[in-house]
């Protein structure tokens, strides 16, 4: 009888488990592709690049999202629409440099200036990995900019706060 | 939609199969012994792991869980069993000069074993040219300085080595399972009750005896169960194991020939140089022995720590074996810190080996003597946890005065090869006692003549249970 019971409690057990797995194998299904298109979503979200906060959190968010992806199902090749995002990143840098060099030849406040270059510095570095400056067209304007305005004015790499700089000037 | 998104349901997935093999080896269990629901077990982990392989083993993160909390538990008993069961045997003994007959034989087969490592290691080094046109050091100076000086201070000098093998305070040297400190304390305990117990009679100081054999019979009561869950923890860190192999298997095969001298020397040295010493010495069935230890070789093999097998081996030698118990809590203990030839012996010469050859270092006879005598010293004293093979390495390198930056190019294959030089470490111990406990008199020839396990767990539990 106490056998009987025990063996009825394990097929229990083992339905449930079955259960619970093809459960679970569904809902991972579901949520990967749910992560791609929520991806997708924010990087259609983006729209016409501004140099604002707002379009840089929409880029933040996508970027977040994209990263989130799980790598080891390669669901980042998934993401149609993944060249906006690269150029997004891309145009923002731009903008943010532009503002800079616009401020400069407007013969704004040098603290301001320094300000907007910094500003142009820091996204670069957190858009564009090594090497790929050669997508930012303006980007010699940064380093002028920067050679410009650093104390001494010799080596721009000095006070931009860029972790690698001299290795990617050399790239461009 | 964001909480659909932030859980990680390939992982609960992988639960749940794992939970449905678990319920697989239970059935298993009813029918076959433990030596073949652990085997099955480590090829279920196998399986598991190589389909739910992944970057950061993130879809085997709660699968990995249950081996950890395995591993701590048992661990933690360690501690308590040594001291109980060291106290206990010892005081039955009656005799310091027994203890000290126990104590120098179990030293000396534990460094004549860790001294076969050295020499088989050096000989496989040498058959096989270990790599005169390998690679993997070009990017040496790519290692950065921080890193270095890191790995650095993990080396220990001889003169620090020995003295952190004696206690300096009784709760830490328990809380850190510093083992020789530990059996060096509890054998104190003992001899001092001895000494009280002949000079002033035995009812003066009976009732800490019985506290301790009352204590000792709730340890092993607890030892018990959580050792019927080994094929289940098996299965858990194989797949954890696997998982983390073949997420990075590029780097692997870039160095599979050391990975596979590896193997086959810490292979070897533990079933036929320890086979040889088994029958010679111990006069046992190598085959028999083998079978007999098989759960605590598993679990070093799956764990990839000495002092967390420490529980499992003592349980194998003493009820299946037949060693005493005063050999077997003194003897496989004192293996986890002295000898280990696996971490100790077979990891850092091979590592040198293949530094020297690869580099193509002018090495001459004195040198590898050098090294041999170097390593024997080193393997005195190493703590029984993971990793000690890396700390052992770059002592070894340091005193050999070769760049500690070469061990930290090799520490991808440190997890694949940790568990072969721990499955070692746990044989050899068991082994050492098997053979202290003969020539001591203390091997029960009619434990190991015993059938393995007719008895299936269901029938064990219902015994437990009356």
């Amino acid at each position: 009888m106490a056998d009987k019971t025990k063996t009825s409690t394990a097929i229990k057990f083992t339905i449930i488990l079955l259960i619970l797995a093809v459960v679970f194998l569904v809902l991972s299904i579901v949520s990967a592709n749910l992560s791609v298109s929520r991806t997708v979503n924010a990087i259609d979200t983006i729209g016409t690049v501004e140099f604002s906060n707002d379009s840089k959190g929409k880029i933040d968010l996508a970027l977040k999202y994209y990263g989130e992806l799980d790598t080891n199902l390669s669901l980042q090749s998934k993401v149609t629409n993944a060249d906006e995002l690269t150029a997004a990143k891309f145009e923002y840098v731009r903008l943010a440099i532009k503002n800079a060099y616009l401020a400069d030849k407007n013969g704004g406040d040098e603290a301001t200036i320094k300000e907007y270059i910094e500003l142009a510095r820091k996204s670069f570095d957190e858009y564009c990995s090594t090497g790929k400056c050669k997508n930012v067209s303006n980007y010699d304007d940064l380093t002028s900019l920067e050679s410009k305005y650093s104390d001494g004015g010799a080596d721009a790499s000095q006070n931009t706060g860029s972790p690698e700089p001299a290795e990617e000037i050399e790239l461009c | 939609m964001d909480f659909l998104l932030s859980i990680n349901w390939i992982a609960l997935f992988a639960l749940s199969i794992v939970s449905l093999l678990f319920v697989l080896l239970h059935l298993l269990s009813k029918k076959t012994n433990r030596t073949i629901t652990t085997l099955i077990a480590l090829v279920f982990g196998a399986i598991v792991g190589i389909v739910f392989a992944s970057e950061n083993n993130s879809y085997l993160v709660w699968v990995g869980l249950i081996g950890d909390i395995y591993v701590n538990v048992i661990t933690a008993l360690a501690a308590p069993i040594i001291i109980v069961s060291i106290i206990s045997s010892f005081v039955s003994l009656k005799s310091k000069q027994a203890v000290r007959s126990i104590g120098t034989r179990s030293v000396f087969w534990l460094l004549a074993s860790a001294a076969g490592a050295i020499v088989l290691s050096l000989a496989a080094g040498s058959v096989f040219g270990l790599w005169e046109k390998s690679t993997v050091f070009d990017g040496i100076a790519s290692v950065s300085d921080s890193t270095v000086e890191a790995y650095g201070d993990l080396k220990q000098s001889f003169d620090e080595t020995l003295l952190g093998l004696f206690p300096s305070n009784i709760i830490s040297d328990i809380a850190n399972n510093n083992i020789v400190a530990i059996i060096i304390i509890a054998a104190a305990i003992a001899l001092a009750y001895i000494g009280v117990s002949s000079s002033e009679g035995e009812e003066k100081v009976v009732s800490f005896k019985n506290l301790v054999e009352t204590t000792k019979k709730i340890i092993f009561k607890i030892l018990k169960v959580i050792i019927d869950f080994t094929p289940y923890a098996v299965l858990c860190l194989i797949a954890s194991s696997a998982a983390a192999i073949f997420s990075d298997i590029d780097t692997i095969l870039q160095l599979l020939l050391l990975v596979g001298i590896i193997y086959a020397v810490a292979f070897f040295h533990a079933y036929i140089f320890n086979g040889v010493l088994i029958k010679f010495a111990a006069k046992l069935n190598p085959v028999k022995f083998f079978k007999k230890i098989f759960s605590a070789q598993a679990t070093a093999f799956t764990t990839q720590s000495s002092i967390g097998t420490l529980p499992v081996t003592i349980d194998a030698l003493e009820n299946k074996v037949g060693v005493s118990e005063e050999v077997a809590n003194f003897t496989a203990p004192l293996g986890t810190t002295i000898g280990m030839p696996g971490c100790t012996c077979v990891w850092p010469v091979l590592l040198v080996m293949f530094f020297v050859n690869a580099t193509g270092l002018d090495w001459g006879v004195s040198n590898y003597i050098l090294l041999a005598v170097v390593t024997l010293v080193l393997s005195l004293g190493s703590a029984g946890v993971p990793g000690i093979a890396i700390v052992s390495s770059v002592a070894v390198f340091s005193a050999l005065d070769l760049p500690i930056a070469a061990v930290v190019l090799l520490i991808p294959i440190n997890t694949i090869s940790d568990m072969a030089r721990t499955l070692n470490n746990a044989t050899c111990a068991a082994v050492s006692a098997a053979i202290v406990a003969r020539k001591e008199g203390q091997l029960d020839d009619s434990v190991f003549n015993q059938e393995e396990e007719n008895k299936t767990w269901q029938t064990k539990q219902k015994q437990v249970q009356q």
